[in-house]
């Protein structure tokens, strides 16, 4: 189990939707479109011939991409067979607005709530959603192109557009800083032993159905029989070899509409600051742990490369602060050293992976207790997040706003089409102009959200 | 009874909980196995075993206190919820039949052996109006620290004069709980040491035993039903802290009865020697944890009070305790396959997060006496009050004491 897997099977990287291993840095204009089902046969046959782009290199580099993403509804409706369907993570199954538990756990309560939301619940969950890409002008005939192929089988119900703003997010702090890199190779050792270093190199399997995982496990997907597959259109599951590995080189995709409010963090700081301009800067970056231009506040100097090692009391980055809680690289450990970080080592796990294949990761976090400051004794629970009314205290500068969980995923062959994947968070601006354009025209700045250059966030 | 579902409301009628001032948790739970019949897998025919209806409580002092005052203050409530059990006798002793009914803990764990609910409570209340108190400026030096330190320990002071916060000095650890904790100290590694040629001569046998049941035990994992899912999580995270309680049946057969029970054994003597400030292994959530047989061995119940979330409660056992889970559960029917009694099982992610959810029950009624608090946030309190105490503190313990705040 140990044993490092150079005579891996490769990856087949024509299998796997593109965005899991690219950023499009160079295709800069963005939407996603939401669509629901209304003629499964004619969405289909699109889904079977869309030009998803895979993850292959590209030479040139393409000037369009196109990827697929489907919800659990969207299986239903595709007419996936129920009991494959189940065999995918129970929090894809059920939805992100499923239930009130797991309202709770999101913090998805109070004005949060999924009744709130603009899409995401009810007849306004998205079946599936098509995420386009290119290069600068051209978004627009793209555009037109895949909505005229895909109109005999889908109705759309939101149009989700994206906008760049020079890889600052919208509070002003620059993005994108600190990336999972993903295993392609398949070099790193597998195996279920502690890793005690932080490094940035993560398994597969994190991302990626059907490969072994951190744990050197291979998380539940669903199999099928091979008389279910008789023309082989299917890999073979690696750790079921006689099996269809429906899950293999599929990946979930987070997608959840959040609303930055940029003036009203602005106008707190200047509050709390009395006026004063430099120590504003300063609180806003003792909050997200990083200076505006990322440089962070535990390693001046030092983009990426530190730990939180020798500040364990958050003298120079504050135990709450944004980047610490979303990624404590190695430092939840008491000082003195008595173990492993064993817990660090999970964490980066998960934070690497926001959309990786861990069942429940969006839940965990959410919840986990190295992240979540109330269980680490910070008095001010959620500098930089939503509220959470079950702390009673309000600290909120970051609320969802309409939202849905589109993990996705599915396979393909059979139903058409192919894999698809993807990361997290990328944010998205609506279109439908309400409370977005009403805030550009209060603020002249940066509010909008912005598209995010590739993986999360500045953690 | 409860306020919200599965949280007891403090001062509902039936049991007014809150006003036990030496209870840290309650719990009302029924305890009907779902999971009786998973012992047919091993060839056995399923067992007809009772239902339960289980009371829990962690409180302060001597259990029989307890049981003394809730049976006193409470005993018109306690005997309308007792009043459903099988032969409960509605107007005898109700303390008697309680005592008679109660159950054996196998093993105990409490995160800060000492630590009252009163004390928790002051604390909690000093720290409050200390940092409502502490000015917030930036200090220019060691010597304003003292200052600082000096003018709250002042105000401290006049408000403790003046009736407004308490501090109660811890009562004197009473001599007979010291002698039995020293007597267990040396009793169990003497028991060991008579036990240990023995052991050793068997160990060959022992061994084999152990492999083989390893590696020919069934595991029973499969993921629980939604609806059940649910309904477990419909009685989660309505505060920072939350409740499990689990039911399983032991495997078969003398060796996995007399290993599991031995552990167990070890497993209590940690928890009440070396993991008594803060640890249960590495894992630094869990407020209460006990373990405990039912029907002659064949099943053991499991409770905890822990913070935070539940796949994150499970996750931080899998990555820092697994070996630990796989010591006190692998003796339960159908646990994923364990190598060398430590390695495997729990790390197994998703069958052990099958299997723990399965064998969990609803927690019908929990009660907490400080709701909103945290085991960081009550080690922060207690900190803040040590930091009171001495009469002269250098800059630097002064300034980190004012950080606290």
């Amino acid at each position: 189990m140990s044993a490092t897997m150079s005579g891996a099977r490769p990856v087949e990287l024509d299998d796997v939707q593109g965005l899991v291993r690219f950023g499009y840095k160079h295709l800069t204009e963005a939407c996603f479109l939401l669509l629901r089902i209304t003629d499964a046969a004619a969405a289909r046959s699109w889904l079977a011939q869309a030009p998803v782009t895979s993850a292959v290199n590209a030479d040139p580099l393409p000037q369009t991409a196109l990827h697929v993403a489907f919800t659990s509804q969207g299986l239903r409706a595709l007419e996936v067979a129920p009991d494959l369907c189940a065999g995918f993570s129970a929090e894809f199954v059920a939805g992100m607005a499923s239930d009130g538990a797991r309202a709770r756990r999101l913090g998805d309560i109070g004005a949060n709530d999924p009744a709130t939301w603009r899409w995401g619940t009810g007849a306004r969950t998205p079946h599936v959603a098509v995420l386009l890409y290119a290069a600068p002008g051209q978004l627009e005939a793209w555009e037109l192109e895949i909505a005229a192929k895909c109109a005999a089988g889908f109705e759309l119900i939101e149009r989700l557009s994206t906008s760049v703003t020079q890889l600052a997010e919208p509070f002003g702090f620059a993005d994108g800083i600190s990336q999972p890199k993903v295993d392609w190779e398949r070099e790193r050792p597998l195996g279920d032993h502690d890793r005690l270093d932080y490094d940035n190199l993560v398994c597969l399997g994190e991302f990626l159905l059907g490969y072994p995982n951190e744990y050197g496990l291979y998380t539940p997907r669903p199999l099928l029989a091979p008389q279910c597959d008789p023309g082989r259109l299917l890999p073979r599951a690696e750790d079921a070899p006689e099996q269809a590995d429906v899950g293999r080189n599929g990946s979930y995709l987070v997608l959840r509409q959040l609303r930055q409010d940029v003036e009203s963090f602005w106008r707190e700081l200047d509050r709390q600051a009395g006026g004063d301009q430099d120590l504003r800067e300063r609180l806003a970056a003792a909050m997200v742990g990083r200076k505006k231009n990322g440089e962070p506040l535990a390693a001046p100097g030092n983009l990426n490369d530190f730990t939180y090692e020798d500040d364990p009391r958050g003298l120079r980055c504050p135990v709450g602060a944004h980047i610490r809680r979303s990624n404590p690289r190695n430092a939840d450990l008491p000082p003195g050293g008595r173990g492993p970080p064993l817990a660090t080592v999970a964490h980066a796990r998960i934070r690497r992976c926001g959309a990786g294949s861990r069942s429940g990761r969006v839940d965990t976090l959410s919840s986990s207790p190295s992240p979540r400051p109330e269980v680490r004794g910070c008095r001010n629970r959620r500098p930089i997040r939503r509220w959470n009314p079950r702390c009673g205290r309000r600290h909120s500068l970051h609320v969802p706003y309409g939202q849905h969980q589109a993990p996705v995923r599915v396979r393909a062959k059979r139903v058409a089409g192919r894999k698809q994947v993807r990361r997290p968070h990328r944010r998205t601006r609506s279109d439908g102009r309400p409370p977005f354009a009403r805030r550009r025209e209060l603020s002249d700045r940066r509010l909008l959200d912005s598209r995010s250059p590739v993986v999360r966030t500045a953690v | 009874m409860n306020s919200q579902p599965g949280m007891a409301d403090p001062t509902n009628a039936v049991l007014p909980f809150g006003r036990f001032e030496r209870l840290h948790f309650a719990r009302l739970a029924l305890l009907d196995d779902p999971t009786v019949g998973d012992i047919e897998v091993h060839d056995v025919p399923r067992p007809s075993l009772p239902i339960y209806l289980a009371f829990i409580g962690s409180c302060d002092g001597p259990a029989d206190e307890c049981i003394e005052d809730l049976a006193r203050r409470a005993g018109t409530g306690l005997r309308r919820i007792f009043a459903y059990c099988d032969g409960f006798d509605a107007p005898g002793d109700l303390a008697a039949w309680m005592q008679a009914h109660r159950g054996r803990i196998a093993a105990n764990y409490i995160n800060w052996v000492g630590r009252t609910v009163r004390q928790i409570k002051e604390e909690d209340a000093l720290s409050r109006a200390l940092a409502a108190k502490v000015a917030r400026a930036p200090l220019s030096s060691g010597a304003q620290a003292q200052e600082r330190r000096r003018e709250l320990v002042d105000f401290v002071e006049a408000e403790v004069s003046a009736g407004r916060l308490g501090l109660t000095p811890p009562d004197p650890t009473p001599l007979s709980w010291q002698l039995a904790k020293l007597l267990h100290l040396v009793a169990i590694p003497l028991a060991g040491l008579v036990l240990m040629p023995f052991l050793i001569v068997l160990s060959p046998l022992l061994i084999y035993l152990l492999r083989t049941k390893e590696e020919s035990d069934p595991e029973l994992c499969p993921p629980l039903d939604r609806a059940v899912l649910l309904e477990l999580q419909h009685l989660e995270d309505y505060d920072v802290s939350n409740q499990y309680t689990a039911i399983g049946s032991l495997k078969p057969g003398l060796f996995r009865r007399w290993l599991g029970s031995g552990l167990l054994v070890l497993i209590d003597y940690a928890a009440r020697h070396v993991f008594t400030h803060g640890f249960l292994a590495r894992v630094q959530t869990i407020h209460f944890a006990f373990w405990a047989f039912l029907d002659d061995k064949r099943r053991v119940v499991f409770t905890s009070n822990y913070d935070g979330g539940h796949e994150a409660y499970m996750d931080d056992f899998i990555n820092k305790a697994a070996w630990g889970l796989n010591l006190a559960f692998s003796h339960g029917v159908g646990w994923p396959r364990t190598r060398w009694l430590i390695a495997r099982g729990a790390r197994i992610e998703h069958k052990f997060k099958n299997y723990q959810r399965r064998h969990q029950q609803p927690t019908e009624l929990w009660y907490r006496a400080y709701p909103g608090l945290t085991l960081a946030d009550l080690k922060r309190n207690q900190r803040i009050r040590e930091g009171l105490e001495p009469a002269h503190v250098t800059d630097a313990q002064a300034e980190a004491w004012l950080r606290l705040l």
